[in-house]
């Protein structure tokens, strides 16, 4: 579904990704793993059109896509459920799901995905005329995930979604992604929580200071020493 | 009441000039040094079109409309979108006035350095309500500028297109994620500035007169309404831009008019110091604030 | 993106100063010969021929021209072709200064019209006077420009302040006005003026009322109207800009208190569309004018013979206001003609092109200079005084009639009778 060949991205004059492939699979889960600054957010802000690649080509379906702006991204069923969550603190629950909705012009879908994510998440139908900003953590990344999904994307994106959550946050979070794999949904994930990640992943890529240094199935990498070692300690 | 009308008219100018400056600022974060001399422009090219080419009233004004929107976006493309990330690059200071200088020794050239009159609405009838003589012109500012508050204020509450500007607002790339595309956003956002722009030189000018530096004294009050009230807020534009008019239009009985504009500004420090977000960031306005970004 | 914007940044530096500066080539004049030629009188002037104050500066230019013209076409000065040398100063001081001391070092010029704009004059006055160059200041009204003692060379043949501030004194205490309010922004021209007001009152056991203030650019001048109309006043003595003298008149109209008064101003207050500007209440308001005006409660439709002849000329030359490429008042165009045939005549009565010998000409034997044209009939030169004209020539004026069909106001003005 997503093919990604000879990336490589740079700051200014910095290079901070180098000459990185992958491709994910349609219908699956795949984790990028790394430490902080091995370059993951970049790459995935680089997939999603909001950084330019210097060199390489992503190819998504077959089309490249390389120089494609993030809201025609959007609207060929990209997204990105950005680090942070950044939900728009001064908007209601209910603009935020709208402006999920932007690239959709269809006044009836938008109403019938609304009322599928308020079935799914109940709280935010609940808090649908609060500001954004009052959500908890938790919320909040609901409220994100619930925003990317109002477009039906084929391919989701998330940048460390468990970031500053509560440990039974996190695991309502990755049921939920899960959740969303079954529906078809290919995943793509950032995650420090490397463990979490893997239990519900296909496929998982390692990166260090902007190269690949190893690439495997769930097993595999569970099954590498050094990779455990150096990033899996936790387990 | 006298001076209460002129306060307002005076004022709900202030506060289209807030506005506008508002409608850029909140987008790009960044404050058009250049809207005074949009606002010029807007009333030059309607006075040009009604007194050499004869045009009524209305078809002028919305020639200068688009002329003022034309050059909004000129601006934009020249002068800011170049500049790449504005709160890196703060080059639009410069580019802005820039631009600023460029239109007014446009419009002296243009136009010619004679103040020129400009016809009131209604013909400049007046009404007297008690010992006061009401120009309908004034009525008419203020109403106009009320309703154009009103109807950007709906527009940015209630529709798709107000939910992406504030959405553009919040974080541009944030909103890129949405589907919107924030530069388009931000070009109908200059846009829309220029055209109240034209409205609010339009209103003015039979008061200031039509000529290059009609903006130079009242360009500055605007600034200073719109920090008054707090950038980028309709609201508070026009609380900004009414309260200062008024002020002004009645300290100046009792006080000597050298002084005038420094009331105006010693309140502008003063709020600024104490309220950074405005009149409308005092903690009564705000019972139920909330930390914006909760991680 | 990032590496483009020093580079956007110089572009928009350099397209502020081409614009600030476009249009503004052109006007210096070479000489094509660097001696002096034998039989060449060299005359140069400095002036703003771009920006705000270019209509000045262009109107002297284009009186001096009209007049060499005519001189050169007739045999010169004495035998002597004039050269006429001109420098754009866009009323900057130090540009001036600059321009002044050119045409003195390198141009060798005799004689000089002064600028138009007095803080330009100062700025260059005492290397004019060094050097020994006779100066005519045919529009500069700031009245430190003109001292015997420290600038012997420099004459004036305009109205300077104190002599307009003594004229509008003298015109309202003749016409008995009893409340007498004087008017003036908050701007140095303004206090200047205001004091001129106060020692001219004083000079003429006239009190004043009160002097009311306000400021310049102000878009609401109600209260400046308030301030007049709880005053009292009969009588405003007004130094006042045409634009905002316009809005304080519309503002008086506004709160019905203009047909209770007088508006009396100072030549500031003259502006081509004045009436349209200043509504009804115009025709309450005056200003000063010498001798270009005509006395039509008498009768009189045109000027007097030799200024019609020389308006008509000016007409011809430049053509009609707005259309050809007159930009003001053929008077103003009439006073760099007039500076020209003043000197003209200075040096042919001396016999002499040396400074010192015309500067006693101009001192001792001005009432023998009959050309008549400029803005009084009488100049009022001696040795102890180079200030042409006195508080006693100017007259008031309407500002709303004037006598010719042209559109500016103050083409020909119509002198008017004050009712109260």
């Amino acid at each position: 579904m997503l093919k990604v060949e000879n990336l490589t991205i740079a700051y200014g004059k910095t290079e901070v990704v180098h000459h990185v492939s992958f491709d994910i699979k349609q219908g699956s889960v795949v984790t990028v793993v790394g430490a902080n600054g091995a370059g993951k957010s970049t790459i995935l802000n680089t997939l999603v059109g909001l950084h330019r690649a210097k060199e390489g080509t992503i190819l998504y379906k077959g089309e490249d896509i390389t120089k494609t702006t993030p809201d025609k991204l959007v609207r060929k069923g990209i997204r990105l459920v950005p680090e942070g969550r950044q939900i728009f603190a001064e908007h209601s629950v209910e603009e935020n799901m709208l402006l999920g909705a932007y690239a959709e012009k269809d006044a009836k879908k938008i109403h019938d995905r609304m009322d599928e994510m308020f079935d799914r998440f109940p709280i935010l139908k609940e808090r649908r005329k609060q500001l954004g900003g009052t959500l908890s953590g938790g919320e909040q990344q609901m409220l994100a995930i619930a925003r990317a999904l109002m477009t039906g994307p084929e391919l989701l994106i998330l940048d460390e979604p468990s970031l500053g959550l509560a440990p039974i946050i996190v695991a309502d979070v990755f049921k939920l992604l899960t959740e969303i794999k079954k529906t078809g949904v290919t995943i793509m994930l950032v995650e420090q929580m490397v463990d979490n990640a893997l239990s519900i992943s296909d496929y998982a890529y390692v990166l260090e200071t902007g190269n690949v240094v190893f690439s495997g199935t769930r097993d595999e990498v569970k099954n590498s020493d050094d990779i455990v070692k150096a990033y899996l300690g936790n387990i | 009441m006298q001076q209460l009308i002129f306060g307002l008219a005076n004022g709900s100018i202030y506060a289209l000039m807030a506005l506008a400056i508002g409608m850029v600022s909140s987008t790009t974060g960044i404050v058009n040094f250049a809207h005074a001399s949009v606002v010029m422009m807007g009333a030059m090219v309607s006075w040009w079109m009604m007194v050499i080419y004869g045009l009524s009233y209305l078809p002028a004004l919305i020639i200068a409309i688009v002329v003022s929107i034309v050059l909004n976006i000129v601006m934009y493309e020249a002068c800011v979108k170049k500049l790449g990330n504005l709160q890196h690059n703060v080059g639009w200071i410069i580019t802005l006035f820039g631009a600023s200088i460029i239109l007014d020794n446009t419009a002296r050239m243009v136009f010619g350095t004679e103040p020129q009159a400009f016809p009131y609405l209604f013909e400049g009838k007046m009404v007297t309500i008690g010992d006061a003589n009401i120009l309908l012109h004034e009525l008419m500012m203020i109403t106009i500028a009320i309703v154009i508050g009103i109807v950007y204020q709906t527009v940015i509450k209630k529709t798709r297109f107000g939910r992406a500007v504030r959405a553009v607002a919040f974080r541009p790339s944030t909103a890129e994620l949405m589907g919107i595309k924030s530069e388009y956003i931000i070009l109908l956002c200059f846009a829309m500035a220029g055209a109240v722009a034209a409205v609010g030189g339009v209103l003015i000018a039979p008061i200031t007169f039509a000529s290059y530096t009609m903006t130079l004294s009242i360009g500055l009050k605007g600034f200073a309404a719109a920090v008054l009230g707090g950038f980028g807020n309709a609201k508070g534009a026009f609380i900004g831009g009414l309260s200062l008019g008024i002020i002004e239009s009645f300290i100046s009985i009792f006080i000597p008019a050298g002084i005038k504009d420094s009331i105006s500004f010693v309140i502008m420090i003063v709020v600024i110091i104490f309220l950074p977000g405005g009149i409308l960031s005092a903690k009564i306005f705000n019972k139920n604030g909330f930390a914006s970004e909760k991680v | 993106m990032r590496k483009n914007k020093p580079f956007i940044v110089l572009l928009t530096l350099v397209l502020m100063m081409t614009l600030v500066l476009s249009g503004c080539g052109g006007t210096a004049e070479t000489p094509d010969n660097d001696e002096e030629a034998a039989g060449e009188v060299i005359i140069g002037y400095v002036g703003p021929m771009t920006g705000p104050s270019a209509t000045m500066g262009t109107a002297t230019k284009q009186g001096a021209e009209l007049a060499i013209e005519e001189i050169n076409a007739l045999g010169g000065i004495m035998g002597s072709t004039i050269q006429f040398v001109t420098r754009d100063d866009e009323a900057d001081p130090t540009k001036s200064k600059t321009a002044v001391e050119e045409l003195i070092d390198r141009e060798k010029v005799q004689m000089m019209i002064g600028q138009p704009n007095s803080t330009s004059v100062a700025a260059a006055e005492d290397y004019v006077n060094q050097n020994k160059i006779i100066q005519i200041l045919n529009i500069a009204t700031n009245t430190a420009l003109i001292d015997p003692e420290k600038y012997p060379y420099t004459f004036r043949t305009f109205f300077p302040s104190p002599v307009q501030a003594e004229a509008l004194v003298n015109i309202a205490k003749e016409a008995g006005f009893k409340n007498i309010v004087l008017l003036g922004d908050t701007t140095a021209l303004g206090n200047d003026g205001i004091a001129a007001l106060q020692a001219a009152c004083e000079a003429a056991g006239v009190t004043p009322v009160e002097a009311i203030t306000y400021k310049s650019g102000d878009a609401d001048m109600t209260p400046v109207a308030e301030k007049i109309k709880s005053a009292g006043t009969d009588c405003i003595l007004a130094w006042t800009l045409g634009a905002d003298g316009a809005k304080i008149v519309s503002a008086l109209s506004r709160i019905g208190y203009m047909d209770s008064l007088t508006y009396l101003g100072y030549t500031g207050l003259t502006l081509p569309n004045f009436r349209e500007l200043a509504g009804d209440g115009v025709d309450r308001c005056f200003t000063l004018n010498g001798s270009w005006s005509v006395d039509a409660a008498s009768g009189q439709v045109q000027l007097d013979d030799a200024r019609q002849a020389l308006y008509d000329k000016i007409v011809e030359k430049y053509g009609k206001y707005g259309a050809g490429e007159r930009t003001t008042t053929p008077w103003m165009i009439a006073s760099g003609y007039d500076a020209i045939y003043l000197y003209k005549w200075a040096v042919e009565t001396a016999g002499s092109f040396d400074a010192d010998a015309v500067k006693e000409v101009l001192e001792t034997k001005i009432s023998d200079y009959d050309m008549k044209i400029g803005q009084t009939d009488t100049y009022r030169f001696s040795a102890e005084n180079h200030e042409a004209i006195s508080g006693k020539d100017l007259l008031p004026v309407l500002l709303d009639k004037m006598a010719t069909s042209d559109k500016i106001f103050g083409d020909v003005n119509v002198r008017g009778t004050f009712e109260k």
